[in-house]
């Protein structure tokens, strides 16, 4: 932006005609008012000046005052807004009210809200934040001083001191400054801990709001210090002989507690390599919880708190960069469900987590128990997974056994199989030099694109679309380097596997393929769970999807699993006999000592992996093929009849396939074989209906194959070491299932559309239109051909 | 050349008798402000005996909105008698 | 009201290029906008687009009269120092005068001038998942959904992103293309 004028240059250019002394209104200022409007006629471009250094897109934050939409000053309050002082004592009504309405916006807060609006609105909280703060810097180290209810800003006069007497000996009293007390120091400790972790994994605005008006929750505060008070508290509510009421209160401040003791599971070790024993008493506070929930779920909620408790104060009162907006309130049904689902997300991944010993399940834990799961999850349980599965020390779930580069071998391992030589030769003393040096960056590289991928399962379904799109960028850009690399090294060293007598194997490039092609075919079909495709789109995506399909498919097939047939015939024979040749001695023992550790580590491995894609993986990605062709075939047949448009222009289909483009292998297909799939001829009726019939053959096939699926998961044992739960996975081919079966309706009512309409079917989209919806599945909507109205 | 350190402070004193104090960062051809860094003085809701101060950051000043604007001694100095 | 900028007469209705000098349009843009758009914007939400570029909002009259029924304010930029990106910020009509055409002879009149006066390689916009009518002009003009954007609105809503290529470029992903002075 190029401006002729600057502030500094207005108020230069200014002359001083009058006697300014007229202008101080007093000691400190000087009035100017007169003299800035008038230097506005030096502003002949009709643009603003602006400081250097500003730039004026920062601008569209700013809030404008007297514009009631935008100054908070305006908010309007009523007199028990301003009245309400937390010092007062209130009955115990008031303070389970008041408790209970903390726990709702609190949740609230985490239903994507900001803190002015939700949790900051009750005055309790910000009573003991202002005062936290201000006697924090007086130097008091006492918690419980420092969170006083006692209103500082009433002090100045003998009335509005009255109003701050301590009432040591009245129950009421204490319930505020005991009991309420402690829970809000607990809440908001809580929050501290939410806005801790939302800024370190989550995605501010998207998942969470960490504004907090330049208040400290608690930050330095000590969660086990928090506990204790709590226990203490507790202890003396059952002094009191309240009754059941003294339940509901106890129960708010366990509550309360477990949301501290929540983060304790990040202490918590998992073995990973074999089941870790004997944990749930660790977690037994996230049971106890969920009960707590379904008896506070059950209270009579009628009770209000006192007026003036909560209210809009706050926004007006302290910091606030935010435009006014009313208390955000989700309703008492959903604060308690969305409670219950933070533990019980948490509860559920921590079982998981702890079954686990091994790479497949791995894998298929984070697919389908969080990644598709993830709108079942509460925002926080999201936020702590990330910090649960990658720990500060790079270890895996704290395992003392993996870490991440070791997650990230492991998981090559378990695509290709183990002893991959490249890998191996990196342990030997007379490795050469400048292999070592390239290898290093090369598997660092390689770490942090595991890593990356780490990242994606647990982010909301949008982001976790977007981090596809940029993983595709850096396994396309792994798969580049790692080829050339493995490739030099078999060539010049001869250091690597073959497929056959001088054609090498690439066991790394080819996971970073297998990797890439996973991922390629996630964010096509996902874009469909996020209705991003239109009607037309729906069939390339399709098309695309069936095409990087059938390459995944080959892959394993082929290349996979002779390579992996191959390691097992080495060592079932061909690493024997190199040893039954050796004469006796130290190499010959060492050799012995190696096959040992194939046949008991390595072999094992090989066979799961064989036994994973061909009685699971395969057959699952079979049946999808099948339901793809039969899917695409139907939408050729309906675009034929002009009910689906077609892709108008190559620009546009471009653009749809922009995030796959720059991928040099597979090739991307072109506009022209697009054009080319989609060319069908429905002028002969016969032949159109003899199409459907094998489509609905198709789907019918397809039908028998996950009703095969379905029945090995559920009854076949040895699949148990492929996942720790299979109740997602059950979902998930449940779902598909049902898409092949209404599919299949919606066919059959095509095709008695076709046989009503034969004499015109060439005006059939006149009287008819496809209607897309939400379907069983994520990956397919109901395609259904309508009479238009 | 101007730099951001020699931005310069003003108060603004509303028509609702708030005063504002914030770096003039904008100004457009109409004479409407945008403060940045801005601080809001009022009376304390509270205790009407009290002035209450709050940061609200980057805010817009329609020029009708303003009853005077006004710069401390020192700054005036600066701006005008360089 | 000059006359000399003026753009266009449909169904009697007068598309003029906005007029920087004048307070009055300045200021009965923004009540419309502010009046009509859920969310509130500030005097310097409006700068930021006329400030740096007036010629990309476009006001609507009826014939000899002097209220503005329908504005729209864009803006053009390089995005990421690689492709020229046209975005259309906002899109406003007076309630009575809507299903008129008016919003989509608006941003048609964008989208030609974007192209000729900046050669854009793209034209972007934002908006709610749950607005069809949006949602459908934008599809009719081309533009295609490329991203859906998590709670992007203060009200909770997801919004997707829609772009309308114009250029090869917009089919190029931002890493393998080079920086626009090179270009």
């Amino acid at each position: 932006m190029c401006n002729p004028l600057n502030i500094e240059d207005i108020d230069k250019k200014h002359t001083i005609s009058e006697d300014h002394e007229d202008d101080i209104i007093d000691d400190q200022y000087i009035d100017i008012t007169n003299d800035l409007f008038n230097s506005l006629s030096l502003i002949t471009d009709h643009q603003v000046v602006k400081s250097d250094y500003f730039n004026l897109l920062e601008g569209t934050r700013a809030i404008e005052v007297l514009n009631p939409r935008l100054d908070t000053a305006l908010i309007k309050l009523q007199p028990s807004d301003l009245s309400f002082n937390t010092n007062d004592k209130q009955s115990i009504d008031n303070v389970i009210s008041i408790q209970n309405k903390l726990f709702q916006l609190l949740m609230s807060w985490l239903n994507n809200s900001s803190l002015p609006v939700t949790v900051l609105s009750c005055r309790y909280i910000q009573t003991l934040l202002e005062n936290y703060t201000f006697t924090r810097n007086q130097g008091s180290k006492n918690l419980l001083d420092q969170c006083s209810f006692k209103n500082l800003r009433f002090f100045e006069t003998k009335e509005m001191q009255d109003k701050n007497q301590s009432l040591d000996d009245d129950v009421e009293y204490q319930l505020v400054h005991k009991v309420l007390k402690i829970f809000s120091i607990a809440i908001t400790k809580f929050i501290g801990i939410c806005i801790t972790i939302g800024v370190n994994v989550l995605y501010e605005e998207e998942d969470i709001n960490t504004r907090n008006m330049n208040l400290d929750f608690l930050t330095e505060v000590d969660e086990e210090i928090v506990i204790e008070q709590i226990d203490q508290c507790s202890e003396w509510i059952l002094t009191l002989n309240l009754q059941d009421k003294s339940d509901i209160l106890i129960s708010q401040l366990n509550l309360s507690k477990y949301l501290l003791k929540i983060v304790t599971i990040l202490n918590h070790k998992v073995n990973l390599t074999e089941p870790t024993e004997d944990n749930l008493h660790l977690v037994e506070f996230l049971l106890k919880a969920k009960q707590i929930i379904n008896v506070l779920k059950v209270q009579d909620n009628t009770h209000q708190p006192p007026s003036g408790s909560f209210s809009t104060f706050i926004q007006l009162d302290l910091d606030n960069k935010n435009i006014p907006s009313e208390i955000y309130e989700i309703s008492w049904e959903d604060s308690w469900n969305s409670l219950s689902r933070l533990f019980n997300n948490i509860l559920s991944y921590f079982k998981s987590s702890n079954a686990l010993t091994n790479h497949q399940q791995l894998q298929n834990f984070l697919k389908y128990d969080i990644s598709y799961n993830i709108e079942n999850f509460n925002v926080m349980a999201r936020g702590v997974f990330q910090l649960y599965i990658i720990r500060d020390d790079k270890s895996m779930f704290g395992s003392p056994n993996v870490n991440l580069s070791t997650y990230v071998i492991e998981e090559i391992e378990s695509i290709v199989g183990g002893n991959i030589m490249i890998l191996k030769s990196l342990q030997q003393p007379d490795i050469n030099k400048s292999i070592l040096e390239r290898i290093e960056p090369l598997l660092q590289d390689l770490e942090n694109s595991g890593y990356h991928n780490l990242t994606i399962y647990a982010q909301n379904p949008c982001r976790q679309q977007q981090l596809t799109s940029k993983a595709l960028l850096l396994w396309d850009t792994l798969q580049v380097s790692w080829e050339a690399f493995e490739f030099e090294v078999y060539s010049t060293f001869k250091i690597g596997e073959e497929i056959s007598e001088g054609v090498p194997t690439l066991p790394i490039s080819t996971f970073i393929y297998y990797t890439k092609l996973n991922l390629m075919i996630d964010l096509a079909m996902n874009g469909i769970a996020l209705d991003i495709y239109q009607d037309f789109e729906i069939y390339v995506i399709y098309w695309f999807s069936t095409y990087l399909l059938n390459l995944l498919i080959e892959l394993v097939n082929t290349r996979l699993t002779s390579n992996i047939n191959q390691k097992i015939t080495y060592i079932e024979k061909g690493f024997p006999k190199k040893i039954k040749k050796l004469k006796a001695g130290p190499k010959k023992e060492q050799l012995k000592l190696q096959n040992q550790i194939n046949n008991q580590e390595v072999l094992p491995k090989l066979i799961k992996i064989q036994r994973f894609n061909h009685e699971y993986l395969l057959n699952g990605w079979s049946a999808l093929k099948e339901l793809l062709e039969s899917v695409s075939c139907y939408l050729i047949v309906l675009s034929s009849f002009r009910l689906i448009p077609v892709f108008k222009d190559e620009l546009i289909f471009k653009l749809r396939l922009k995030p796959w483009s720059s991928i040099g292998v597979p090739n991307l297909p072109s506009f022209a074989e697009y054009k080319n799939s989609l060319k069908f001829d429905n002028s002969n009726f016969d032949n159109t209906k003899q199409i459907l019939t094998q489509v609905k053959l198709k789907l019918n096939n397809t039908l028998g194959l996950y009703k095969q699926l379905i029945h090995e998961i559920e009854n076949n044992e040895s699949f148990n070491e492929f996942w720790v739960n299979n109740e997602q996975i059950l979902l998930w081919y449940h779902q598909l299932s049902s898409t092949v079966k209404s599919y299949s309706q919606e066919l059959d009512q095509f095709v008695a559309i076709l046989n009503d309409n034969k004499s015109n079917l060439n005006s059939l989209s006149t009287s008819y239109k496809v209607q897309i919806s939400t379907g069983h599945h994520r990956h397919f909507p109901t395609i259904k051909v309508i009479k238009r109205k | 050349m101007s730099t951001t350190k020699d931005s310069h402070s003003l108060k603004i004193n509303l028509k609702d008798s708030r005063s504002l104090t914030g770096i003039l960062t904008v100004i457009d051809p109409f004479g409407n402000l945008l403060l940045s860094n801005t601080y809001e003085t009022s009376i304390d809701k509270l205790n009407p005996n009290n002035l209450h101060s709050r940061e609200i950051g980057l805010v817009s000043i329609p020029k009708d909105t303003m009853k005077s604007i006004t710069v401390d001694k020192d700054t005036y100095k600066k701006i005008f008698k360089q | 009201m000059t006359s000399n900028s003026l753009i266009t007469v449909i169904n009697d209705l007068e598309y003029h290029q906005f007029d920087v000098s004048s307070q009055d349009e300045f200021n009965q843009i923004s009540s419309l906008i502010s009046e009509h758009l859920s969310e509130p914007y500030s005097i310097y939400v409006y700068w930021y687009f006329l400030n740096t570029w007036p010629q990309y909002c476009i006001i609507v009259r009826e014939k000899d009269h002097s209220t503005i029924i329908g504005v729209i304010i864009s803006k053009v930029e390089p995005h990421r120092n690689v492709r020229m990106r046209g975005y259309i910020g906002m899109v406003v009509i007076e309630p009575k005068f809507r299903k008129l055409g008016i919003g989509k002879s608006l941003v048609k009149l964008t989208i030609q001038k974007m192209i000729e006066v900046d050669n854009v390689d793209e034209i972007m916009l934002e908006t709610e998942v749950i607005n069809d009518k949006a949602i459908n002009l934008y599809q009719n003009l081309g533009f295609l959904k490329v991203k859906r954007l998590y709670r992007y609105y203060l009200n909770t809503h997801d919004a997707f992103r829609l772009i309308l290529p114009i250029e090869e470029k917009a089919t190029t992903r931002i890493a393998f293309l080079p920086p626009i002075e090179q270009a």
